[in-house]
């Protein structure tokens, strides 16, 4: 896979929510967290997780999952999988 | 995250507290649930923390019992949308894992009952059961899988029963049963018994002799519901009441038996010798049933069944 820049990885995350989300003006923001974002609850949560997996092809672990805070640290998280 | 709204007692708020320090997302989930919640439910949600401590249990470790409950659900919950069934399909796969392992059956009584106040779907069907509940009934009471106990201190408080039956599988699950009942209930004690059997081999209960029977979140949990449900039909009187609650597509450590819509479910209950006096059946909270049969999330039940 070709490398990608944290701001390309954040834009792809973006751009996935805002899918996911049916909110085509969405933009995510390291500071971003899931209260920020309407519809952003656990179940909406995982199925993001699990597009993201597949967007980047790799696997979160459950505890990554629960214990992300905000889209930075996602964006963290998915550097950590896939660099 | 908000502050905590007036009648949140203050060991609600220090539990709530210690879970969402733990897992942020899940802060505002409980945010939300609290404020669906009535100042009874506070008050009763209240009231079990300080039963909790009563027996010796932190705050801590409660919040402990009831992320142990979240986290696994998310992971089972992560299988069932990759793999479009549950991880386990019989007993012996969850026995072990659950059943037979006291540490984790402790955390997992005590985390359960926090659920019946956390979780909108389980409060809802806490006050289905509330609802339906037929109190001026006399007669003879059986609780199948009575679990962390709330149910049946509900039935023993509030229903005119002479006696009281539970039987579980779990000893954990008598012993707090056991624990709720003494200590909400104890001028109740001699009229209840608890017994630790599987229900399907309790060979002694009589036909026709129970006038109420309730069994919540026990069918997706064995092998062969159709004969729970059978030897519930079995036993209960022919004007009797039976309550039964169970989940659709709702991944969980020890859940066993998939149902993947209401009909299936219903058909099998019908096909017992039962029919559905009144059915509750709850999507996933925040989304339509449209969105919940869509997305294969999770669909709460809980009826009131009589003898056809």
């Amino acid at each position: 896979m070709a490398q990608h820049t944290r701001e390309d990885i954040l834009q792809k995350v973006s751009e996935t929510a805002a899918d996911h989300f049916e909110t085509p003006n969405l933009k995510l923001r390291d500071e971003t967290t899931a209260a920020d974002v309407e519809g952003w609850d656990s179940i909406a949560h995982i199925q993001l997780m699990m597009r993201l997996e597949e967007e980047f092809d790799f696997r979160f672990s459950t505890a990554e999952i629960s214990s992300v805070r905000n889209v930075g640290e996602l964006v963290d998280r998915i550097i950590h999988h896939t660099s | 995250m908000t502050d905590f709204q007036p009648g949140v007692g203050p060991k609600i708020r220090e539990l709530i507290t210690a879970v969402g320090e733990e897992t942020p997302l899940h802060r505002d989930f409980m945010d939300r649930s609290l404020s669906q919640l009535t100042d009874e439910e506070l008050k009763r949600f209240e009231t079990f923390l300080e039963f909790c401590e009563h027996r010796g249990k932190t705050l801590g470790y409660v919040a402990t019992c009831y992320l142990t409950i979240v986290n696994d659900t998310l992971a089972e919950q992560m299988y069932f949308l990759r793999n479009k069934k549950y991880r386990a399909s019989n007993y012996a796969e969850v026995a072990d894992l659950v059943y037979h392992n006291r540490d984790y059956m402790d955390r997992y009584m005590y985390g359960l009952v926090v659920t019946a106040f956390l979780w909108p779907n389980h409060v809802e069907m806490g006050r289905f059961f509330r609802e339906h509940l037929p109190r001026d009934r006399k007669g003879r009471y059986l609780e199948i899988g009575p679990g962390h106990g709330y149910y049946m201190m509900t039935a023993v408080a509030e229903t005119e029963c002479d006696d009281f039956l539970g039987i579980d599988i779990s000893e954990a699950s008598i012993n707090q049963t056991r624990a709720i009942l003494d200590h909400f209930a104890p001028e109740a004690s001699r009229r209840i018994e608890l017994r630790l059997c599987d229900f399907l081999d309790a060979s002694t209960l009589e036909p026709a002799s129970f006038d109420i029977i309730v069994m919540g979140e026990v069918l997706e949990h064995v092998e062969q519901p159709d004969a729970f449900l059978r030897r519930i039909n079995e036993l209960i009187r022919p004007d009797g009441f039976v309550f039964v609650t169970t989940c659709i597509n709702a991944p969980a450590i020890d859940h066993i038996y998939l149902w993947r819509t209401t009909d299936s479910l219903e058909d099998m209950i019908r096909d017992c010798g039962f029919e559905i006096r009144a059915p509750l059946r709850l999507p996933y909270e925040g989304r339509t049933m449209e969105q919940t049969i869509k997305q294969d999330l999770s669909i709460n039940v809980a009826y009131v069944l009589a003898k056809a």
